[in-house]
């Protein structure tokens, strides 16, 4: 009896937060499947649902969308080249500082996370003036570094503590083996740390997919900026086609929910692999 | 081994960075930043005048296009960064940073473009680009003005009829005007069971419309709160009293519940939302984007013939756009207009060529297709280009748009004092009211604390 009157209280909350949840995505569904008449009319559910807005979108019909497809190429491009140097970076350093005990390394692994006490909005403007000094501006490749900047320090840090969580004991017999740095990385480092590389590829893939600002500030062409900013274009006036914007809303939010879920059981996985010391 | 890999990757970087340089340096360029025009054609319209130009002087356009916030926020990004573009167009400059910028000395002194084409701009327009330099301390022209904006009314001509009245039934006067939609259509439209708004009337203080509006209305009672040298007058009795009666106004219309309670919380999308699903019949907006959405609608192919000839009815026959009403005074309301302005950066790497460009785009041939490519959302700042028959021919929604330039307009506060871009950015004035309204204090201590916050930003 405690045990159901327990569940009852856990659904009574859950329910109001599921709804709270899921109505702004419902919201986005519903805005998509409505016409420009009846998009803006306050029903649950449209009078004459259409899919005409992902004709539009998927054609590129409308002003604003004419580069739908290369800005969505642009976002999967900037993620993908984020998600693995930072992958590359992160993994090479938390070997080294975990494993090698690299002289400084634990300074430098604190020196970086201590970049996280400044927002990142607010290193905005001096990673657009560095980047204009390097002559990068208008590049995705000054989107990807930036990226990659925000995200190592978080990824180093997981990965390092992942990485002290893996027996020592390996490291010797390996050596004892005749392995050298590099092939103790490659032969027994990777192989074991592949769920936490795996969660730290997706959150730097997400991170970069999800941002705004530095990409709107860092890059300047229609052709060269991911869809975020793409999508940006549609606020230009107060009397924007919110049906359409809603629609490549969806469609932009469909890759990172199909990574989630492809990769469910890894993130959880991964992401608690450092979380206490053994 | 290890060494061999980092010179071939450094080297790499070097060829990769040489061929960057290397290609900037093959031409001439000159790097303008715009704000991407709503409708196609304005774009198209600006991409064929930097075509001529490439054409004309060999210069490459470097031309990027931002969302009008986006072209702001990067703006004042660059110039704090100390690289800011050549040209920068950006349709709220004027509110945000233009005069900040040239009296903190970031623009180029344009007075040498603009001088030649004093008789070909209109004065009141030209006047608002007449600014004060702090390292100079003078006053010269610091910007080019593109094109305006002003407030009109909007409002459903299908739901005044379904309401039991006609056009002609509208009263010119200011408080028949008001008591006119707030109680009579919404009293009628009421009885008939709907739950529909007579007003639009957006009071959120995170809208630039709020101010917009409640500075017209703060225009029709006459309350003139800097003069042309930049001092605040507010505090001046006649002035204080007037804009007591503007509070009073304007909060009077959310108090009778005649807009949307939701208003108070308005941003600038939502009172074309709420006008557009029918929630309010009138509502006041700074131009006529309302209109021009369904113009835009009836002309996209994307859309099906239903849905193009339910926006042509729209656009000709249920939507109207008007004059405000006479000031409460009985004169003839004078509107407060909007300069957009582009600027020559003084820290830009080709400023020379900026003003080239800039010379060459103000050029009647080239800036009237980039105003009329917005359908009407702008208004022209040169005297031939507002003539035309694009605004005085039988638009009936841009003819009105003409007929209330010509009856005259007022420049905003910020053209004598820039700190009343802060002003405006704190919305002072939307504040006043909602202390009117939600908090439930007078007019006359609303309008206390409007004077001291202002004095102590831009006294």
């Amino acid at each position: 009896m405690k045990k159901v009157l327990d569940e009852g209280k856990l659904i009574l909350i859950a329910i109001p937060v599921l709804i709270w949840t899921l109505l702004p995505i419902y919201h986005l569904f519903v805005l998509s499947i409505s016409t420009q008449e009846s998009m803006l009319a306050g029903r649950l559910w449209p009078e004459k649902p259409t899919l005409q807005n992902f004709q539009i979108v998927f054609n590129q019909q409308h002003y604003y969308l004419t580069n739908f497809w290369v800005q969505l190429f642009n976002s999967f491009m900037i993620a993908i080249a984020t998600g693995l140097i930072t992958l590359f970076i992160a993994t090479c350093a938390a070997f080294a500082i975990s494993r090698l005990k690299a002289p400084g390394g634990r300074s430098i692994m604190n020196f970086a996370l201590a970049t996280y006490l400044i927002p990142a909005a607010f290193l905005a403007i001096p990673m657009y003036k560095a980047m204009g000094t390097f002559g990068l501006l208008n590049t995705r490749v000054a989107l990807i570094l930036a990226m990659v900047a925000l995200a190592s320090p978080y990824a180093i840090w997981v990965l390092k503590q992942a990485s002290d969580k893996l027996p020592k004991e390996l490291d010797e017999a390996a050596i004892m083996d005749g392995a050298n740095s590099l092939q103790l990385f490659r032969l027994v480092y990777l192989p074991l740390m592949k769920p936490s590389m795996v969660v730290i590829g997706i959150y730097a893939l997400l991170l970069a997919w999800n941002e705004y600002l530095y990409a709107f500030l860092l890059l300047s062409s229609e052709k060269a900026v991911p869809l975020a900013v793409g999508l940006g274009l549609f606020l230009s006036a107060d009397d924007a086609p919110w049906n359409l914007l809603m629609t490549a809303g969806l469609i932009y939010a469909i890759p990172p929910a199909v990574i989630y879920y492809g990769f469910r059981k890894n993130m959880v996985s991964g992401l608690t692999a450092g979380a206490v010391k053994s | 081994m290890k060494s061999v890999r980092s010179l071939a990757a450094g080297a790499a970087l070097v060829a990769i960075a040489a061929g960057w340089s290397g290609a900037a340096l093959a031409q001439e360029t000159v790097t303008v930043w715009f704000t991407k025009g709503f409708y196609k054609g304005e774009d198209d319209a600006l991409l064929a005048v930097v075509d001529k130009f490439q054409k004309a002087t060999g210069v490459k356009v470097d031309l990027s296009l931002y969302a009008t916030e986006d072209c702001v926020t990067k703006s004042v990004g660059a110039v704090q960064a100390g690289t800011p573009p050549d040209v920068g167009f950006c349709t709220t400059y004027d509110f945000r940073t233009t005069g900040q910028w040239a009296f903190e000395g970031k623009l180029e002194d344009v007075s040498d473009v603009l001088e030649p084409l004093k008789a070909q701009i209109q004065p009141q327009a030209l006047a608002t680009t007449l600014l004060m330099n702090d390292k100079t301390k003078k006053k010269a022209y610091y910007a080019f003005p593109v094109q305006q904006q002003m407030m009109h009314i909007t409002y459903w001509k299908d739901m005044l009829e379904e309401a039991g009245f006609k056009e002609s039934d509208i009263p010119k006067g200011w408080d028949g005007y008001w008591d006119f939609w707030c109680d009579k259509v919404q009293g009628a439209l009421r009885a008939k069971g709907k739950r529909i708004y007579a007003v639009g009337h957006p009071m959120g203080v995170a809208a630039s419309d709020t101010f917009y509006s409640f500075l017209t209305f703060a225009n029709a009672f006459n309350a003139k709160v800097v003069d042309e040298n930049g001092k605040i007058v507010l505090d001046e009795p006649a002035n204080k009293a007037a804009m007591v009666k503007a509070v009073k106004d304007y909060s009077n219309i959310a108090q009778r519940g005649c807009t949307p309670p939701s208003s108070v919380n308005w941003l600038d999308p939502d009172n074309n939302v709420a006008f557009h699903n029918r929630t309010t019949v009138l509502t006041h907006n700074a131009t006529i984007s309302i209109a021009a959405k369904h113009l835009d609608d009836m002309n996209n192919p994307a859309l099906t013939q239903e849905q193009r000839d339910q926006a042509k009815k729209n656009y000709y026959d249920n939507i109207r756009t008007a004059e405000f009403p006479n000031k409460p005074d009985g004169s003839p309301m004078t509107n407060l207009a909007a300069v957009k302005t582009a600027v020559v950066f003084a820290d830009g790497k080709n400023k020379k060529r900026g003003k080239e460009f800039m010379a060459f785009m103000m050029k009647d041939e080239n800036l009237r297709p980039f105003v009329e490519g917005s359908v009407g959302r702008w208004f022209p700042t040169t005297i031939e280009a507002a003539k035309a028959e694009f605004w005085t021919g039988a638009d009936p929604h841009r003819k009105i748009v003409y007929k209330q330039y010509t009856d005259g307009t007022v420049p905003f506060q910020f053209v004598y004092n820039y700190k009343f871009t802060t002003v405006n950015a704190e919305n002072v004035w939307a504040k006043a009211v909602n202390r009117v309204v939600q908090d439930k204090i007078s007019p006359e201590q609303a309008v206390d604390e409007m004077i001291a916050r202002i004095k102590q930003i831009a006294g």
